[in-house]
């Protein structure tokens, strides 16, 4: 009786370790060392550093589709989020760097995170930006039916009541609150009268600014477009220097009289920084010319993404750029510290 | 009744043989994924979605819909036969279904589980219909502080939910918000409680938690008893009796209406709503004492409440745009793909298309009932498994789901430490589920104060000034003082019981 116990037992233990390894991710089987090696030849890891269903997952999703079908090796979208995209980026860059994880990025899990108060364990080295998805701009939205018509109504209210400004953000350190920040200082109000009301992403934050909680929220174009639709929330301005095509009523900022204040919400692929040469090319090319296939565009259409290829060069650029302003605000600011 | 019509010609629409197929298809993964701890709704349809591309684009919905109701149905089944609650939703199931299947009345407890579930399905369709666009513009007065209010009122479902001492249960609850906070922080961006372990800053994973709490540390009670459990020997009939019918159906339309209003509001989750009614049932019954010992109208009620919000969730979807939940989120982009805009014009706009979908959303509710009636003498077989079987079996299925929740190791680990902890509180009557209901609620507690205090520049009264708000606190108020009145009493009856009858135990711990 007791022999039988401690064998139950035993096979439980056993077939746990058993299931617990069969979790523990790909093979390390690398390719060998050729100049040009196939790639791929077997299916692909796609980490989306975020929770299903948000705009960096779906556009991740159709990518994968596109590309997983063109090179016809499965590319499966794994999502790992937490800690504001830290975790996912993390999980891809301790992997083997071969070329078979490949990272989801956005502004979010790099901009955000680099530049503010906790800094995530990676720096901008350890990747390597191969190219952009989607480019899009941030929309000042408010309330519908309420007293902005315009930029400029909102920009005059501000300036006299600077104190009953609210605005929702994802956090102190996220590229929304550095818009606000620049829109401010723009416009000559004094953030620390503000207050910036916290939340959990676009689904919390929309409802509050559609119901009069919140009076002003930064979304991208994605997030804003549903209830924009609606007819809930009214778009003042974009962040972009050109209109966006999905918003062609809505004027920039600086066609507001709002100057020097340009952000944008991308999403891309990168590659831990030791991946071959080659298969970073490979992605790249694939992206470029899938941009250009109305097959796909069309489906970021659907998603209300605005697509932009961006070549690595560009895209770290960019990226560099933009992550040196945003330091720099934290800075003066002492944003989260 | 324009609606009507058009509604007659989306049934002409979704009733062709091949549309019957993708419901029946949809339905019978979801209930499977349903099942199976961890997967649940949103993985399944996150899979499955680039597959039902190849289909068009009523297919292709209709499938999508069946697997989302056919998951959250699903659920019901492992937590009533096994004890497993799959999801968050199904902890409540768990509280009677557990004890009535044990008891060898499986069968009418997922009948009426079934039946439950679709009377709500279908009464959050017929919301849809007619008052979707009026009750989505209703949400949008919801707030920081009322949703603050909201989870206060939430919050004294613990007392009822104790079981024998409120004071254990208050504890419990407490450690449950507290481990809630593990993870960076809302506002601040600071980590908290991480202990410089960074897998922590991003905080501990629900389905872990539950996991491990009910499922790993019933496998470990499991081993360590030198009698087994033995499983039921029969499950009763799969039909619930007339009387039992009678008994449950005005909990299924309470329970059904608590959660179709819940529903409407983004961030609502069903879970929440699944609680609120199982208190809400317990607090109105002649005999709250039943309640967790085996009461039908315990199944029912978080059942029909979970799926009236589920079916209630699609109005803010459909006429906003808003995702009430992770798998809303991901058929809404499903919907995307297919080129339908949610908004108030939705239904002028893709109107045969839209009364497709919600004719699918009958059908699929009928077809969950139909399969699952009959499919319930196989389910119950699972009990009948022998346990030194079944149990590996379980622990390895435990495993995989928390795994695949977020591709994470850490996670399991996370599941295998409450295991151990969730026996030792089990062994020693601590209750588990006034840790979860905290464990569930401290985020979004937490969220909408710090809200709060950001819009009214940091003073309390913005809890007061707001009507919707006040209400829910005053009721939060009234209800907490009548249940330590009532909880006084029938522990003092209880104990005067068993004074006379030193031969019946009194052991109501909610586990």
């Amino acid at each position: 009786m007791r022999s039988k116990k401690f064998y139950s037992s035993l096979a439980v233990g056993a077939l746990a370790v058993l299931a617990l390894a069969g979790c523990s991710g790909v093979a390390n089987a690398s390719s060998t060392a050729n100049a040009a090696p196939a790639y791929p030849t077997r299916p692909i890891q796609l980490v989306v550093p975020f929770a299903p269903g948000g705009g960096t997952d779906l556009v991740s999703r159709a990518v994968a589709a596109y590309l997983g079908q063109k090179w016809g090796k499965t590319i499966n979208v794994v999502n790992k989020p937490g800690a504001g995209g830290a975790t996912g980026t993390e999980s891809v860059l301790t992997a083997s760097p071969d070329g078979y994880t490949v990272l989801a990025d956005n502004g979010s899990s790099t901009e955000a995170l680099l530049s503010g108060a906790n800094k995530p364990p990676f720096t901008l080295k350890d990747l390597n930006l191969v190219g952009t998805v989607v480019n899009q701009p941030f929309v000042f939205l408010v309330k519908s039916g309420g007293q902005f018509k315009t930029m400029q109504d909102l920009d005059a209210w501000v300036k006299a009541n600077p104190g009953q400004l609210t605005f929702g953000s994802t956090g102190l350190s996220s590229v929304q609150t550095y818009t606000v920040i620049e829109w401010l200082q723009s416009i000559g109000v004094d953030y620390s009268k503000v207050h910036m009301v916290p939340n959990n992403g676009a689904s919390d934050l929309l409802p509050q600014i559609a119901g009069g909680h919140v009076v002003l929220g930064v979304q991208d174009v994605t997030g804003a477009a549903g209830l924009v639709k609606a007819g809930q929330l009214t778009p003042l301005a974009v962040t972009s220097t050109t209109r966006s095509p999905l918003f062609p009523n809505v004027p920039t900022l600086a066609q507001s009289g709002v100057k020097n204040v340009v952000s944008s919400f991308w999403s891309g692929i990168a590659l831990p920084s030791g991946a071959p040469a080659s298969v970073a090319q490979k992605w790249g090319s694939a992206m470029a010319s899938m941009l250009k296939d109305p097959a796909f565009t069309a489906k970021l259409k659907t998603l209300n993404a605005q697509g932009q290829y961006l070549d690595s060069a560009q895209f770290t650029a960019l990226v560099k750029n933009n992550l040196a302003t945003y330091t720099q605000l934290v800075k003066q600011y002492k944003l989260g510290q | 009744m324009n609606s009507l019509g058009m509604l007659l010609g989306g049934f002409a629409n979704a009733l062709t043989p091949a549309n019957l197929l993708m419901a029946l298809i949809g339905v019978l993964i979801g209930s499977l994924a349903g099942m199976i701890p961890g997967i649940g709704p949103t993985p399944a349809i996150a899979i499955l979605m680039p597959f039902t591309t190849a289909l068009g684009p009523v297919q292709g919905i209709i499938m999508l819909a069946g697997i989302y109701y056919g998951a959250v149905y699903g659920g019901s089944t492992t937590a009533i036969l096994l004890g497993i609650p799959a999801e968050l939703q199904a902890v409540p199931v768990t509280l009677d279904g557990y004890p009535l299947a044990k008891q060898g009345k499986g069968g009418p407890a997922l009948g009426i589980a079934a039946i439950s579930s679709f009377v709500a399905g279908v009464l959050g369709v017929l919301g849809l219909i007619f008052f979707a666009p009026l009750l989505a513009a209703q949400a949008l007065k919801f707030g920081p502080p009322e949703y603050f209010a909201l989870m206060i009122l939430t919050l004294t479902v613990i007392v009822n939910l104790s079981g024998a001492s409120v004071a254990k249960g208050l504890v419990m609850g407490l450690a449950g918000y507290l481990v809630s906070m593990v993870g960076v922080g809302p506002s601040s961006g600071h980590a908290r409680f991480t202990f410089g372990l960074a897998p922590l800053s991003a905080g501990v994973e629900m389905v872990s938690v539950i996991i491990g709490l009910f499922a790993i540390s019933e496998v470990i009670i499991g081993m360590g008893s030198r009698t087994p459990v033995t499983a039921a020997e029969k499950i009763g009939s799969v039909y619930p009796s007339r009387a039992d019918l009678k008994h449950t159906a005005p909990t299924m339309v309470r329970s059904g209406l608590i959660g179709f209003f819940l529903g409407l509001l983004p961030g609502a989750s069903p879970a929440v709503s699944a609680f609120l009614s199982y208190d809400v049932e317990k607090r109105l019954s002649k005999n709250p004492g039943q309640f967790g010992k085996g009461e039908l109208r315990g199944v029912a009620a978080p059942e029909a409440a979970g799926n009236a919000t589920a079916s209630s969730g699609f109005i803010p979807l459909f006429t906003l745009g808003i995702p009430s939940s992770p798998p809303l989120a991901i058929l809404l982009a499903g919907l995307m793909i297919y080129g339908l805009q949610p908004g108030p014009n939705l239904f002028q706009q893709s109107g045969s298309f839209v009364w497709a979908v919600i004719a699918s959303m009958f059908i699929g509710n009928v077809m969950l009932v139909v399969l699952h009636l009959p499919l319930v003498g196989i389910w119950v077989k699972l009990t009948q498994i022998p346990l030194r079987v079944l149990k590996p079996i379980v622990l390895i299925l435990c495993v995989v789901g928390v795994y695949t929740v977020r591709n994470s190791m850490f996670d399991v680990l996370v599941a295998i430490i409450f295991g151990v902890i969730g026996y030792f509180l089990r062994k020693y009557h601590w209750p588990l589920v006034p840790f979860i209901l905290c464990f569930m609620l401290g985020p979004l507690t937490e969220l909408s104060f710090v809200q709060s205090m950001s819009i009214s520049n940091g003073s309390l009264s913005i809890f007061f000034t707001s009507p919707i708000a006040l209400v829910i606190l005053i009721l939060a108020a009234v209800l907490f003082a009548v249940s330590v009145f009532l909880m006084r009493r029938s522990r003092k009856r209880a104990l005067s019981l068993e004074a006379d009858r030193p031969d019946l135990p009194i052991s109501i711990h909610t586990n």
